[in-house]
């Protein structure tokens, strides 16, 4: 059936306010559960007083729910060395954030700065960073991040700069082209003609416009590190033993796959909330701040 | 149409029938379980070992574990060591000591190779040559020989430096090819041989499909077709077994063995077997130069607790440096038990009151070790001592251990020939130099179990040797492993020896 519109305007507006509505929810829940992983991620490991190298050997391979000798509840179980797996993925979290955090701080920041630099400057610099920035995006980023790894060693600081430097240009690309989309705007002509100089025209009148999608790339950017970092860890080139990971407890949990499923499962379904969340973050942020990227 | 389908049945029923009445007759034994002999056809078994196949050429790599449980059905050694890791006749009939230094082996009549060409004195000659002057990891054993002469075509005579009550452990160690391409690296890479098998094809760290050798010289195989497939990955492994692409696992992890006990159709079994595990320490490096840290550290660690948590019953606790299925490996008196207050005491004494840092490198190619590794931190952690875990790939940890470049090593070794002049005289002598270990009077003790021929006293110089060894603590004897094998309830005839070189000849498959 089909019932004419009294007006015209009304779907439209319907339309509208659904999808502010969904963006606030978009917005919303993926912000509650990312805080939520960092608050467990600071707080638990010193609540429960994980140490990544103690052992309980009679406490190995405990299911969920089980309560262990000394009266605690072992939430999610235990792993196949008797640590808590609960304190063990929020240890593991932890240092996900924290590389996520300082991957995006660094490559961000010299992402943006060449990206900026070759767009506004043009002509060799560009031709020279692009072309370099390409040839990097011709290899597979989690194969070279492998091969950078496999030649720094393991170690949270390597693993730091092997994803920053296979992140750095994304953010340089985005960079490069809003600022090539900006920089004949009449506010930028204005600012040049007032006789601004190159540095306060890059920096204080291109960068705050180039912002909002550098944004929402970081926020996306966020979930493939962590994911990155997960993967480098399973792979057993990412953090050494002894530092808890993500990756680490679901290598160490897939031959127990068939008798002691929540080893690696469990860090998983963790991996994949925080990879999912920031994916939606970043979405939404979009969605906000510059609707026109929908099609990004 | 119905007339041939008729007669198709009837011929197929036939066969089963002469092929029944076949079994009945040719094999004594009455089989376990399962039931009528699988028709020839069908005798194609597949194995999933537990150790890669790099390359086929055993005078290159003779103490390659994976290579060799191939080669073992392929070329056979002039002795074969028993359950009891005492030689027995395989490709020499019988041997005599004539002298002390002086060992003469007979061979057997009637051997011939795969190719149809008759075993010799000068193939055996031959083929000994060419182990010695690869110079390859048997080097420091194969170095008492001193020459090897081809008398006749049915005797060989071994000459050694001097007397070496060892050396038939060794020969069996020695597969035998042919003299005329006893310089032909390509001919050795696909060696043909005396054994019940033929190479067929073959796949660097994959797979080796190996056909029955239907000239053998003695009782033929009962497969026709036998394929070693490596499956690094334990829950493929078991998939494997489960699903029929495999018939027959080597070395399941204790953690799956009740998996793959509940299977219906699989039976699993175990043995005891020639592989251990041991920690070495840097003996050259501070603070592990003081006997008493070293005894601390094996102090502070329980052992039992650890093994039994981490391995069950797939593994046992060592009483020696060595396993105790190999000859001369006997209990040692008073080994260092679990005991960490008085740990904390010696490391006081040794003036490490307050604890030290040191790290021990092992190779991620050894599945399970991070837990174990975890579980020895812990230990050392509670006595007050930091130890940082290296996980290495497999080729980074080769590199470091070679150079010498850590305080502590964990790693798995085999007593190959059944005997502990093998392992202590090998690893432990000062010329060694595997760890900075060294004691002259073990050196001595050593040298003189290792001339002897007479058993007893052999036992009684290993006692000593062992017993010296506890008190310097140059290593801590970790656990040895007793080689397992899960096999589908239709694979008959299978034994695994301690050596876990299974000898697929008396293998066959049922219904």
């Amino acid at each position: 059936m089909t019932t004419a519109p009294t007006t015209s305007a009304a779907p439209a507006m319907t339309k509208a306010r659904r999808s502010r509505w969904g963006v606030h929810t978009r917005t919303l829940v993926p912000c509650a559960i990312i805080a939520l992983i960092a608050v467990g991620a600071i707080f638990v490991p010193v609540l429960y007083g994980y140490d990544p190298l103690r052992v309980d050997l009679a406490d190995r391979l405990k299911p969920p729910g089980s309560v262990l000798p000394n009266g605690s509840i072992a939430v999610f179980g235990t792993d196949q060395i008797g640590s808590d797996l609960f304190a063990q993925m929020m240890a593991g979290a932890r240092v996900s954030l924290i590389i996520g955090a300082a991957t995006l701080a660094i490559a961000g920041v010299i992402g943006v700065l060449i990206g900026m630099l070759a767009g506004y400057y043009g002509g060799w610099l560009d031709t020279v960073l692009m072309r370099v920035a390409d040839i990097q995006l011709a290899f597979p980023a989690i194969l070279l991040a492998v091969l950078l790894a496999a030649v720094l060693g393991q170690g949270v600081l390597n693993v730091i700069i092997v994803l920053s430097i296979s992140n750095w240009v994304v953010f340089a690309r985005i960079a490069r082209s809003q600022v090539l989309a900006l920089k004949d705007r009449e506010y930028v002509e204005a600012a040049r003609t007032l006789g601004l100089g190159n540095f306060h025209i890059i920096f204080r009148t291109l960068l705050p416009g180039s912002l909002p999608p550098i944004l929402v790339v970081g926020t996306v950017e966020l979930g493939h590190v962590v994911l990155a970092e997960a993967a480098l860890s399973f792979l057993g080139v990412g953090v050494p033993m002894g530092t808890a990971s993500l990756g680490s407890t679901i290598a160490n949990g897939v031959q127990y796959l068939s008798t002691a499923w929540w080893i690696s499962t469990l860090p998983g379904v963790l991996l994949l909330l925080l990879v999912l969340a920031t994916g939606v973050l970043g979405d939404a942020v979009r969605d906000r701040l510059d609707p026109r990227l929908r099609s990004l | 149409m119905n007339s041939i389908r008729e007669k198709i049945s009837l011929a197929v029923a036939a066969t089963a029938v002469a092929m029944m009445a076949l079994t009945g007759c040719g094999s004594g034994t009455a089989s376990t379980g399962g039931g009528a002999m699988l028709p020839d056809e069908q005798q194609n078994l597949t194995f999933v070992p537990a150790f890669a196949v790099p390359g086929l050429d055993p005078t290159k790599a003779p103490l390659e574990m994976g290579s060799n449980q191939v080669l073992s059905n392929v070329l056979q050694a002039l002795v074969k060591l028993d359950e009891n890791s005492q030689p027995q006749p395989q490709l020499a009939e019988s041997w005599e000591w004539t002298t002390p230094t002086t060992l003469t082996l007979k061979l057997r009549e009637g051997v011939t190779f795969s190719d149809g060409q008759a075993l010799s004195s000068a193939d055996v000659k031959a083929t000994l040559e060419r182990y010695i002057s690869q110079k390859q990891t048997l080097a420091a054993v194969l170095a008492v020989i001193e020459s090897v002469s081809a008398d006749d075509p049915t005797t060989v005579t071994i000459t050694t430096t001097q007397p070496t009550g060892t050396l038939l452990g060794v020969l069996s160690m020695l597969f035998i090819g042919q003299a005329a391409h006893a310089q032909d690296d390509a001919w050795w890479a696909k060696p043909t041989g005396t054994g019940p098998f033929v190479i067929n094809d073959f796949i660097a760290n994959d797979k080796v499909s190996l056909t029955r050798n239907e000239g053998y010289w003695g009782e033929k195989a009962k497969l026709r077709s036998l394929t070693f497939k490596l499956i690094t990955d334990v829950n493929a492994k078991v998939t494997a077994l489960s699903n029929g692409q495999a018939q027959v696992l080597n070395d399941v992890p204790f953690d799956q063995v009740a998996t793959v006990e509940a299977m219906s159709n699989v039976a699993f079994t175990q043995t005891e077997g020639l592989t251990y595990n041991f920690l070495w320490f840097n003996n050259a490096r501070e603070p592990f130069t003081d006997v008493r840290v070293r005894t601390a550290m094996w102090e502070a660690v329980d052992l039992p607790t650890i093994v039994e948590s981490l391995y069950g019953d797939t593994a046992s606790v060592m009483d020696s440096f060595c396993p105790t299925s190999a000859f001369g490996c006997v209990a040692a008196t008073d080994m260092p038990s679990y005991d960490p207050e008085h740990a904390k005491k010696l490391l006081a004494e040794a003036g490490y009151a307050e604890g030290f840092t040191a790290d021990v490198i092992f190779s991620t190619a050894n599945a399970g070790y991070d837990s174990l590794i975890s579980a020895l931190v812990s230990a050392w952690n509670e006595i007050g001592v930091t130890i940082t875990p290296r996980a290495l790939d497999g080729a980074t940890w080769l590199s470091e251990f070679s150079a010498l470049n850590w305080d502590m090593d964990v790693q798995p070794n085999q007593t190959a020939t059944g005997d502990a002049d093998y392992t202590l005289n090998r690893l432990y002598k000062c010329e060694a130099k595997r760890m900075g270990y060294c004691n002259p009077e073990l050196d001595q003790l050593m040298a003189q179990a290792q001339e002897s021929n007479d058993a007893q006293a052999r036992l009684k110089l290993y006692q000593q040797v062992v017993d010296t060894m506890v008190k310097d603590a140059p290593a801590i004897p970790l656990f040895q492993t007793k080689p397992n094998v899960a096999a589908s309830n239709t694979v008959q005839g299978l034994t695994i020896p301690p050596t876990e070189f299974i000898d697929w000849s008396t293998v066959y498959l049922t219904e």
